[in-house]
């Protein structure tokens, strides 16, 4: 039979939402997302915008070296592993708060928002000031007002970024039920297609919560990733049981 | 007289301390509202600079930080040493020399088409339209391409099947891995890369296309003499902190894109990082190849970014994502490098830099 091309589905089916939702994973993974998202988000703006607000002070004793640091940490960053050990050592483990916690504000953020608000008029909180506002009731009532456009779009960006979070959530979750709608959707992709195509269950495959509370033995079946069984079998084995205590194999569903 | 101003109270001059002192009780207030950014930054930014320690030990998660052996260079030593470490840095080169050729130029020409559409609603929804791939994460990105390109699902060899060929197994053949990923980087961020291009393009006076039409140019003349002149500045800029990111790849795309079968090929200094470092738990081995990258990653935008100060003052390393996102905000500079006065400025400013740039570079940057 030859090969055909459909614009609009011969058949319609909802059998792959009744897939999806005939497990807790994804239902779990959605809540994680919104959770992360809703208040990492809020926590985003927040500080983000205090921060530049205060940066955009010449007058603050301070700003130069708080500006001088944010700048730095822009051009380098410690890597992956200390940042991977102080999660750990602050026992962000496995909590959602690993998740928002890191990347709390970021330096191009400060930046763009801090020229944002620079190119507000000065003359506005000079006006307020003398009609007796305190510092802090300047940016709330004056300053923020006026950044709306600013604030809406960090919101957008804030949002699309814990959205969309995945090596985070890959490296400081284990437990089935934390990960987020992106390792779920990762997960779903290998149980559903990549059979055959010697892909399968790469580098982490946490199965659904229900049928499968060690995402571990889920990822020992079939033609996988080398490195992934390596670590996985060093890992059962308690050769790092120490460091296996916070790691995404161990402790899945246990 | 002398009496009377003898008598007047001396307002004695502060030093500089008790003026720094009532600075910092006057803008109390500001330190509250820096409070939690500021314990952000020393906490995840600050500390895990320490980690970086561990690249000059012998990590032990028993006998943990500080207990943990000093071994001087052994991990670079042995880094440099490893078979491995020259397979990254060839991956990581090629891939980013794949993305200057392929990618970097798409955005211009992505940008040139859009600013040629004079439908404006038209306009805006292409433009949002080829924003969108932008805010997908990897996960979704590198799951579509999987439905497009693989063996048994992939509607590509299905179409290569019926023709009566043998599947092609792009995902898990070395020879199309640095396609694949350039091609991803492209199809997901050539139209986020286009705002900047557009926000130079919409500072382009009009007058100069009207003069030209008058003297009977037509659209691709226009283009040719006036828009790309116009935007020569920004390419060159961004081109050079391009540059400075050639230590830099996707990591999230490598981790989601490689597999066993193209390891050769794919495995960079990141994945390996968290390979050895998280995976297998050799800390000191993961932390040895991060600080690597990061330390010629730094090299690398310092370097780009002095250049790009050298030739084009007042413009660098934070011009670029600003500039973009301020667009976004419909705050753009409108002038991207072609008002006059600007020119003139920044013209003014060459002459006094201490290593004067050479004539031929500035006019490749302004125009003659």
């Amino acid at each position: 039979m030859p090969l055909r091309f459909y614009l609009f589905p011969e058949k319609w089916s909802l059998a792959a939402y009744s897939y999806i939702l005939s497990t807790d994973s994804f239902l779990n993974a959605l809540k994680s997302t919104v959770f992360i998202t809703a208040v990492g988000t809020v926590l985003n703006l927040i500080v983000t915008f205090s921060l530049a607000y205060v940066l955009t002070k010449k007058d603050v004793p301070g700003r130069g070296p708080m500006m001088g640091f944010v700048i730095f940490t822009l051009v380098f960053s410690a890597g992956i592993v200390p940042n991977y050990l102080l999660v750990q050592n602050l026992g962000l483990l496995n909590s959602y708060w690993s998740l928002i916690w890191p990347v709390l504000t970021n330096a191009w953020s400060l930046i763009i928002i801090k020229s944002f608000l620079e190119s507000l008029p000065s003359e506005l909180e000079d006006a307020a000031r003398i009609d007796g506002c305190s510092d802090i009731g300047v940016f709330l009532r004056v300053v923020l007002p006026l950044s709306m456009p600013a604030v809406a779009a960090f919101t957008l960006f804030f949002a699309v970024s814990h959205w969309n979070t995945y090596f985070n959530a890959l490296i400081y979750l284990s437990d089935a039920k934390k990960v987020d709608a992106a390792g779920a959707g990762q997960d779903a992709r290998h149980r559903l297609g990549q059979r055959g195509d010697g892909r399968r269950g790469r580098r982490r495959t946490l199965g659904p919560a229900g049928d499968d509370p060690h995402g571990l033995d889920h990822a020992g079946d079939g033609a996988d990733f080398a490195r992934l069984s390596v670590s996985a079998k060093a890992l059962r084995q308690g050769r790092h049981a120490r460091l296996g205590e916070g790691m995404n194999f161990t402790k899945a569903g246990g | 007289m002398e009496k009377a101003l003898a008598a007047l109270p001396v307002r004695k001059e502060k030093g500089y301390w008790s003026r720094l002192g009532a600075r910092i009780v006057k803008h109390r207030a500001m330190y509250l509202l820096a409070l939690p950014g500021v314990l952000f930054f020393i906490l995840f930014k600050l500390t895990p600079l320490w980690g970086l320690l561990l690249a000059f030990k012998d990590y032990n998660p028993y006998s943990g930080f500080a207990g943990s052996e000093w071994v001087g260079f052994k991990h670079f030593a042995d880094l440099f040493a490893d078979r491995n470490f020259y397979i990254m840095l060839r991956n990581t080169f090629a891939i980013n020399v794949f993305g200057l050729v392929f990618m970097f130029p798409l955005p211009i020409l992505l940008a040139l088409m859009l600013n040629e559409v004079r439908h404006g609603a038209f306009k805006r929804f292409n433009q949002s339209i080829v924003y969108l791939p932008h805010f997908l994460s990897w996960v979704v990105v590198a799951s579509m391409t999987f439905f497009v390109l693989s063996t048994d699902v992939g509607i590509v060899n299905k179409l290569i099947g019926e023709s009566g060929h043998e599947p092609i197994s792009f995902l898990s053949e070395s020879k199309y891995f640095w396609g694949l990923i350039t091609a991803q980087t492209m199809w997901k961020e050539a139209g986020w890369g286009t705002i900047i291009f557009l926000a130079a393009m919409a500072g382009v006076d009009p007058q100069r296309y009207e003069a030209a039409v008058v003297d009977g140019a037509s659209r691709f003349r226009q283009i040719w003499h006036i828009t790309l002149p116009a935007i020569r500045p920004t390419i060159l800029i961004l081109l050079i902190l391009r540059l400075g990111q050639m230590a830099d790849v996707g990591f999230e795309q490598m981790l989601l894109m490689m597999n066993p079968l193209v390891m050769q090929v794919a495995e960079v200094f990141d994945t390996y990082a968290y390979t050895q470092g998280i995976l297998r738990g050799q800390i000191s081995t993961g932390v040895t190849v991060g600080m690597f990258k990061g330390v010629v990653g730094f090299v690398l935008v310092m370097a780009s970014n002095y250049i790009v100060k050298k030739i084009r003052p007042g413009r660098h390393l934070l011009t670029r994502r600003e500039e973009a996102y301020s667009h976004e905000l419909r705050f753009a500079q409108k002038n991207d490098g072609v008002r006059l006065d600007q020119l003139r400025a920044a013209r003014r400013y060459i002459p006094r830099l201490r290593i004067p740039v050479p004539v031929r570079v500035q006019r490749f940057v302004y125009g003659p």
